[in-house]
């Protein structure tokens, strides 16, 4: 027997394995293409062996091959078909899913009801064809946000306004150059603060050090999320800082998320792209970059042009945001800065959503619910943040 | 230039931040000027006159010495 071929058993069922025509696939559109290819696809209890899998399945008369029956070699694909011609599906022991051959429902429905085997073979769902995407994508419908009474534009594109949550219970630690504390719209909402820079204004340029204290400061005071829309930019090639990349990673132990811009050297009306600045270019910073109202990448948004510089992670808002300003004023303001507090607000609603989530798990809910944009990952990351 | 204060962030090997005040004592007695031990981050932040030089800071612990730099609003 061939050393890749897997133990030929006897096969009880009678049915056959309907074969799809190729002409079925020729010339067709992918929406018009078959969905479906008759087979199932279960998913097992992660704790049970492979074998013990078999086993029970023989209670209800299926009889299965095993994957580590065949190697994967240039024949694993003749091996797999002819493993489910010959029993009635395979088992993935190191996935956990098995495949069973069309018309088994009556077994594979005994399978995941009886009390015996239930525990093993969790749920099934049918097995879907998958097909390689040729060609461009159209051009997609414009999207245009607009400000309006209810709130500002970029609250309405990030559906902020559709979320039961508040961020309650969240602390955000805002580390910037300065804070407007007597303006009316902080009034109440400020638990704490401190500044870091001995007998400077709050608008002068300041070193880094003193962020690595107020992110010491933050995990002190329990803060989930530090936003820092903050930065300075890197060389060609220029590395990310250790300091920093300690830092955020301290903090992501400590279950806080650190959000930062990713700059605003870019001038891409111009065709000049410049890479994700310090520190939001420290893999352990969620780095986001700028969205106009029409869903474009803004001008001066900094990109992951290097493959082994920074990279963007998400995009939000930043141009002409109206927002709170100095002297008790409002402003509508655009840069990268603009953009990080919508990304610390959305993690904060998910945050209080998910309260035993750790950081580095809110940092996938943020991504995986962003809203998938047409334009490159390099730019916007996973896409508009979103709620 | 000769009496220059140059600001370095110092970062400790996160296996050896239990002993950060430690390693801050060391580095001071070699002439770091420290301003801030920033435990949970493992980050110690000082001043170095321009005598002394960043490399000697690397002693045993030290994961890597930075100067600092200027960070501005975006």
């Amino acid at each position: 027997m061939p050393s890749n071929a897997f133990p030929l058993r006897k096969k009880k069922s009678k049915a056959r394995i309907e074969r799809d025509p190729v002409n079925l696939f020729l010339n067709k559109k992918i929406e018009d293409l078959p969905r479906y290819t008759g087979r199932k696809l279960i998913i097992l209890n992660e704790k049970i062996s492979g074998a013990q899998m078999e086993k029970q399945a023989q209670r209800f008369s299926l009889t299965m091959a095993n994957a580590s029956d065949f190697k994967l070699s240039s024949g694993a694909s003749s091996a797999l078909a002819n493993a489910l011609q010959q029993a009635d599906g395979v088992v993935f022991d190191k996935l956990k899913v098995a495949v069973v051959n069309a018309n088994r429902d009556e077994q594979l429905n005994r399978l995941i009801t009886s009390s015996l085997t239930k525990k093993s073979f969790i749920k099934s769902e049918p097995e879907r064809y998958v097909y390689a995407f040729n060609g461009k994508q159209t051009g997609s419908k414009k999207t245009t946000f607009r400000d309006n009474k209810k709130a500002t534009w970029g609250i309405h594109a990030t559906n902020v306004l559709n979320s039961s949550r508040t961020g309650k219970g969240i602390n955000i630690a805002i580390l910037d150059t300065g804070f407007s504390l007597s303006h009316p719209d902080f009034k109440n909402r400020v638990k704490g603060h401190t500044s870091f820079i001995k007998n400077q204004a709050p608008e002068d340029e300041n070193g880094h050090g003193s962020h690595c204290a107020g992110i010491e400061w933050a995990l002190e005071n329990k803060c989930h999320i530090v936003s820092m829309s903050l930065g300075g930019k890197v060389l060609p090639g220029e590395r990310y800082s250790e300091s920093y990349e300690m830092a955020a990673s301290q903090a992501l132990k400590n279950n806080c998320l650190i959000i930062a811009a990713t700059g605003n050297e870019s001038d891409r009306e111009n065709n000049i792209i410049k890479p994700v600045g310090r520190p939001a270019n420290c893999p352990s910073i969620m780095a986001v970059a700028a969205l106009t109202n029409e869903m474009q990448i803004a001008s001066f948004s900094c990109g992951g042009i290097f493959a082994n510089g920074g990279q963007v992670d998400i995009a939000a808002p930043g141009t002409d945001i109206f927002s709170s300003w100095k002297n008790k004023k409002y402003s509508y303001e655009s840069g990268t800065s603009m953009a990080t507090p919508f990304v610390a607000g959305i993690a904060a609603l998910l945050w209080e959503a998910n309260t035993k989530a750790s950081a580095a798990e809110i940092w996938m809910k943020v991504t995986q619910a962003a809203k998938r944009l047409n334009l490159n990952a390099s730019d916007v990351g996973a896409g508009l943040a979103f709620v | 230039m000769k009496g220059e204060v140059i600001k370095y962030i110092v970062t400790v090997e996160e296996n050896h931040k239990p002993r950060i005040n430690e390693i801050a004592q060391a580095l001071s007695k070699m002439g770091f000027n420290i301003d801030n031990i920033l435990k949970i981050t493992g980050v110690i932040i000082g001043s170095l006159n321009h005598e002394t030089s960043e490399n000697d800071l690397k002693i045993q612990g030290v994961r890597s010495v930075e100067s600092d730099k200027k960070i501005y609003p975006l």
